[in-house]
């Protein structure tokens, strides 16, 4: 059974989409109360790579 | 009923409605994954009461779009593209329930109270089926965790709105009442060919009857424990 075109792309493509989330969210977290500067940005960092998740724009991902 | 276990390099030498029945629930599966975020995250992340919710929301995010991840890559080893899910608009959704929008924290919260509730029992289907690659995937502890997660923290927040008076506890009702009826819905037809031929294939375990059943018996406590009301079973319903 031959794999469909770019499964292995996109599933590396997500990967890094889902550790840039849980990285920002990890860093985020422990400072909700001393440091809003810090959680603003990894707010907005979240924001941005989800509205292009959102977007589904794949073969623009992948090329 | 068939009993074999299929990995996916015996996967060609199966029967062609196994093949369909896994291509298409795979879809299925994939696009439900990422339903969820493409219902929530544009006005949600933005706009959560407080700073932890909104990481809540990117996290929760993040955990859908990786269940998706895991879905399109079974899809893919058998040669089936998901990808095309990805850019759906809302509206063509294959499950009506994903097919809005989630504007106010009252419905995020009941989406994971209600409708990540029936994630579960979409995932705990796949448990002990015959092909082996999808049952790995599901007993992966991690995808069941971040499931209870989700419904962990809509449970907990919708009790939360419950537990205030007034207005709070009219627009969660409201709330409970739409996800309640789409929830239900979800499970698909009593009377269904397709969900014989996916059990009869060990693809699922329960008929949509007997997982609609113990959904209720399951929810239906919480609800009134909460002290809201269950709304009527059949109001609203698209599929009996």
């Amino acid at each position: 059974m031959p794999q469909a075109q770019n499964t292995e792309a996109l599933d590396e493509h997500l990967k890094a989409v889902i550790q840039a989330l849980h990285g920002a969210v990890s860093r985020a977290m422990p400072h909700v109360k001393d440091d809003p500067k810090l959680v603003d940005n990894a707010i907005r960092d979240c924001k941005e790579i989800l509205d292009v998740v959102i977007e589904g724009n794949v073969s623009e991902w992948l090329h | 009923m068939f009993k074999d276990k299929i990995e996916l390099k015996d996967f060609g030498k199966t029967d062609p409605e196994y093949q369909d029945l896994l291509k298409r629930v795979l879809a299925i599966q994939a696009d439900c994954e990422i339903g969820g975020p493409n219902l929530y995250v544009k006005d949600m992340l933005p706009s959560a009461p407080t700073k932890v919710d909104q990481l809540v929301v990117a996290r929760t995010a993040a955990e859908e779009i990786d269940h998706y991840r895991k879905m399109a890559r079974l899809a893919g080893d058998l040669g089936v593209d998901v990808s095309y899910v990805l850019s759906w608009p809302n509206e063509k959704r294959y499950v009506e329930a994903f097919r809005g929008k989630i504007t106010t924290w009252e419905h995020y919260a009941v989406f994971g109270f209600l409708i990540d509730r029936i994630g579960r029992y979409q995932l705990e289907e796949f448990i002990d089926c015959t092909y082996l690659p999808l049952d790995r995937v599901v007993k992966d502890s991690q995808v069941m965790r971040e499931e209870e997660g989700h419904i962990d923290f809509g449970t907990n927040k919708t009790a939360e709105y419950a537990a205030k008076d007034g207005d709070y506890k009219e627009r969660i009702q409201k709330a409970v009442d739409y996800w309640y009826v789409k929830g239900l819905d979800m499970f698909g037809k009593s009377e269904s060919r397709r969900s014989e031929r996916y059990r009869y294939w060990g693809l699922k375990r329960r008929t949509n009857r007997e997982a609609r059943q113990q959904y209720i018996n399951e929810v239906n406590p919480l609800i009134e424990k909460m002290g809201l009301r269950v709304p009527d079973p059949l109001k609203g319903r698209l599929y009996l």
